[in-house]
């Protein structure tokens, strides 16, 4: 008997085709919860388009993933025989990076990553919080681990929980070749995350920044293996371009749309008053329920917020969003600050006193637009081996930067 | 520990390695924080060809723009690749920073014991070493078993041999 194929229609892929267990994967709450995470958090009070959610984007990383796994699969045979994959391994792959795919943002807070430094911490001594991806994993272990394992479709594959979680960070799964292969696929410099909300977000939110061109990439990518002889994916030598417009695309979204500075100071009020209802509900100093507390987590989504801040319950910073009366940005330094940068941030703090009146944004982490780290791999014909993308692209290789830009963000009058 | 403390560990290997590559780069500041306790606190992770952490990198190319390390491009017969290098301005850094003093002995047994092997090596050895560390796995067999499943263009005696390396030195 073949298998149902159920289509949904979406904005970047026209349709997308799920079977009947991923299609009842989306029917549980704890995925449908994500029609009611934000994408982009408050982005709308920039761009009133962007009130997209991770439902769609979810859904959006399964077709990107099995879309650039299939023709990498078709061109690398040879490779994937090294591998010990054959025809049935090959399919089996496909279903748990599909399923990975679709899960891989199951465990974001509300408002996305607004609301993760409200994350607690894993421990006291270092500091560290949990991620979203920590709470990714322990909701597919406890709330989807028996629709993943025993689902009539998983008959013939005998897929287990851990091996989806393995491939979404999962530090309690045992690596092996494969695993760490298909993982960049889904968390990555050339991911399906990253190729699908640089569309989707430029799509809801009217902007053609991050439009770059997916089928040319898609079909630009293969399996090569590295001077050391581990497997990769790689860009072909022809489809440099296609990479390099792809960087270019996410450097203006971030420039553009994820660090503006109306959006990042709505992300500092919407974490300010997510703190407070969180003190309110949970008691605690204002973080959300660790992992080992799953089910009470996932009873916040960006209702519970919002009906909070409604309520009166985010305080000052419920109010200014409430009212858009955001703090307004008093002074923002270079790329990398000077001297005089630095002097003229501290001055106007000092003006401030108090520190209830001003916000000081410092997004290290979030501005590395381009890491030179994981540079994208490309097969460089002519000499055999693969370069990184900077030495083909001399617009990539200038923007290889870690940007330390800051921005001060006074209280209105 | 803090930023200023890891620029010059990073840039203590330069200058006693000189010409390292990145993936030596990697694998020797693995090696210093997972064997000798450096407290530099970066995240490893295995990939197929082996622990990485983002954060080693990006920290690399911020030494390079702060002029502490000299990045370069070069083309190998059988691979393109990169040679850090410490610089003036790296050597000035370490001598203002003596809170690296405790820790220079380390780095240099390190680097003395790792130096001239190759970046397949260091690939293996380092794999050997998270996966005794990160998987508590003691015995030989086990951890020779696992570092199979991640690297299987190793034959087992060769992943053997590399145990007896780490283990002969006590850093297992």
């Amino acid at each position: 008997m073949n298998e149902q194929i159920f289509e949904i229609r979406d904005v970047v892929y026209g349709f997308i085709e799920l079977d009947e267990q991923e299609r009842d994967i989306i029917n549980q709450p704890a995925f449908q919860r994500l029609r009611r995470i934000r994408q982009l958090a408050l982005t709308e009070m920039v761009y009133p388009g962007a009130t997209h959610t991770r439902f769609e984007h979810s859904l959006g990383v399964l077709q990107m993933a099995t879309n650039m796994y299939d023709c990498i699969v078709k061109k690398s045979r040879d490779k994937l025989r090294e591998l010990s994959l054959n025809d049935e391994g090959v399919k089996r792959w496909r279903k748990i990076i599909r399923i990975a795919a679709l899960l891989h943002d199951v465990g974001h807070p509300p408002f996305s990553h607004a609301g993760e430094d409200l994350m607690p911490p894993k421990n006291n001594e270092s500091g560290k919080c949990y991620t979203h991806e920590d709470y990714s994993v322990e909701i597919i272990k406890k709330q989807f681990k028996d629709i993943i394992e025993n689902h009539p479709n998983n008959r013939n594959y005998g897929i287990k929980a851990g091996e989806v979680t393995a491939l979404l960070g999962d530090k309690s799964i045992k690596a092996d070749s494969c695993m760490l292969l298909w993982k960049s696929l889904i968390s990555g410099q050339l991911d399906a995350d990253r190729a699908d909300y640089l569309l989707r977000d430029s799509i809801h939110s009217g902007v053609s920044y991050g439009i770059y061109d997916r089928n040319r990439l898609i079909h630009c990518l293969a399996l090569y293996t590295t001077e050391t002889d581990s497997p990769v994916i790689a860009i072909q030598d022809g489809g440099w371009h296609v990479a390099e417009s792809l960087v270019i695309a996410r450097y203006q979204m971030f420039s553009q749309v994820y660090f503006h500075k109306t959006r990042r100071i709505y992300d500092y009020h919407l974490c300010q008053a997510t703190k407070e209802i969180l003190k309110k509900q949970i008691g605690n100093a204002g973080n959300y329920p660790p992992p080992q507390n799953i089910d009470k987590y996932l009873e916040f989504d960006d209702w519970t917020i919002l009906y909070g801040i409604k309520s009166g319950n985010g305080r000052l910073h419920g109010e200014i969003i409430k009212n858009r009366t955001h703090y307004r940005l008093k002074h923002e330094t270079e790329m990398i600050p000077t001297p005089e940068d630095e002097k003229r941030i501290n001055s106007l703090i000092k003006e401030q006193g108090s520190e209830d009146t001003y916000f000081l944004d410092t997004p290290y982490a979030s501005t590395k637009w381009y890491k030179l780290d994981k540079d994208i791999e490309v097969f460089d014909e002519i000499h055999g081996f693969l370069k990184p993308l900077s030495e083909y692209s001399p617009i990539i290789k200038s923007m290889v930067a870690v940007p330390q830009i800051k921005r001060l963000y006074i209280k209105q009058a | 520990m803090n930023l200023n403390f890891r620029l010059s560990v990073l840039t203590q290997i330069a200058d006693r390695w000189p010409r390292i590559g990145k993936t030596a780069m990697m694998k020797c500041v693995f090696f210093l924080q997972t064997i000798k306790g450096i407290p530099l606190d970066y995240d490893f992770e295995i990939y197929t060809y082996g622990p990485y952490s983002s954060l080693v990198m990006s920290e690399v190319d911020f030494a390079r723009q702060r002029g502490y390390l000299k990045v370069d491009g070069v083309i190998y017969p059988n691979a393109y690749g990169y040679e850090i290098s410490c610089t003036e301005e790296g050597r000035n850094l370490l001598s203002n920073n003596p809170q690296i003093n405790q820790y220079k002995d380390s780095i240099f047994e390190i680097i003395d014991c790792f130096k001239n092997k190759q970046a397949t090596e260091l690939e293996l050895l380092s794999t050997i070493l998270f996966v005794n560390r990160r998987y508590k796995e003691k015995d030989k067999e086990s951890v020779c078993k696992t570092v199979q499943g991640i690297k299987p263009k190793f034959t087992l005696t060769e992943i053997q041999n590399g145990y007896d390396f780490m283990s002969q030195r006590r850093y297992l």
